[in-house]
């Protein structure tokens, strides 16, 4: 019985690191997954805040002017951490006496999420739309 | 001579492994949604809450043509107020207005966004809401507004 026992306990050793060299790939890629989506995540929220920086930016000059599309363009610049393209402003209601108007900004922001998988580099592009509020007075 | 029992007791075993590799995985991907979906709420709370801030802007620079005669301003009425909250979200999609209130000394204006998604998991809620307020500037007291004949003119005609 004892020596039917010990050849079992023989027979079992080494089985717990087979099981770990089988999960452990799984686990690595399950951790790598989650880093790349955190990374995905971030990307579109900085894209999201680039847009709402520039309109924000864009509602301290004249609507329409070069500053003003400068204005935004160097907003989106400083939280994008990639290529940023902003399209020409878009007035949705100009301001009037007692009325705001308002600014609606589409931002595309292209980043490297710094995954290089077969050799080509993973970038991506998002693309956000801002809007702000002209108080009536700053545009006068 | 090995017993039978014995011999049925190591075969039994076989493919416990695969069975252990398969839940495992089914939890993991589980997991990765669940917090894909958590992920993807808490962007929409804070949409929320930014878009709620330029409505409350919006709202709160909405002034009564007729108030600035007097020297003072005050809020437009509450369909004006709702209609211009209604310019600023119909500017960005899937957003809406859920209230609009104006305090009672008529200085603030306070507003709640719900931003609105779907889900990956069935039956997750992804929308959010943001709330803000806003307070009234009386372009009179607070900024040296070079000339106010066009806004006096303009409260004349009104």
């Amino acid at each position: 019985m004892r020596r039917n026992a010990r050849r079992e306990s023989r027979k079992e050793r080494g089985i717990l690191t087979t099981e770990l060299a089988v999960i452990m790939p799984f686990v690595v890629i399950f951790a790598v997954v989650a880093v790349f989506l955190v990374r995905v995540n971030q990307h579109s929220a900085r894209t999201q805040s680039a847009a709402d920086a520039a309109a924000r930016a864009a509602t301290f000059h004249e609507l329409g002017s070069a500053q003003a599309d400068a204005a935004a363009r160097a907003a989106a610049d400083r939280i994008c951490q990639g290529t940023v393209q902003v399209d020409p402003l878009d007035t949705v209601a100009v301001p009037e006496a007692t009325q705001p108007g308002l600014v609606r900004v589409t931002v595309t922001c292209t980043e490297d999420l710094g995954f290089d998988i077969f050799g080509s580099a993973s970038t991506r592009t998002v693309r956000a739309v801002g809007v702000s509020t002209v108080e009536f007075w700053t545009a006068q | 001579m090995r017993s039978a029992p014995h011999r049925e007791r190591v075969c039994s075993e076989r493919g416990s492994m695969s069975i252990f590799l398969a839940l495992l995985i089914v939890a993991f991907v589980g997991m990765s949604l669940v917090l894909a979906d958590g992920a993807r709420r808490l962007g929409n709370i804070s949409r929320a809450e930014d878009l709620a801030s330029e409505v409350a802007r919006a709202a709160a620079a909405t002034l009564e043509v007729s108030s600035l005669a007097t020297g003072s301003a005050e809020l437009a009425n509450q369909d004006d107020l709702e209609a211009q909250a209604e310019v600023v979200l119909g500017a960005v999609s899937n957003a809406r207005l859920v209230s609009l209130d104006v305090g009672d000394s008529g200085r603030f204006v306070d507003v709640v966004v719900e931003v609105s998604g779907t889900s990956i998991i069935p039956g997750f809620d992804v929308t959010a809401q943001g709330r803000h307020s806003a307070q009234v500037v009386d372009p009179f007291d607070s900024f040296a507004v070079a000339d106010t004949t066009g806004l006096a003119d303009l409260s004349a005609n009104s």
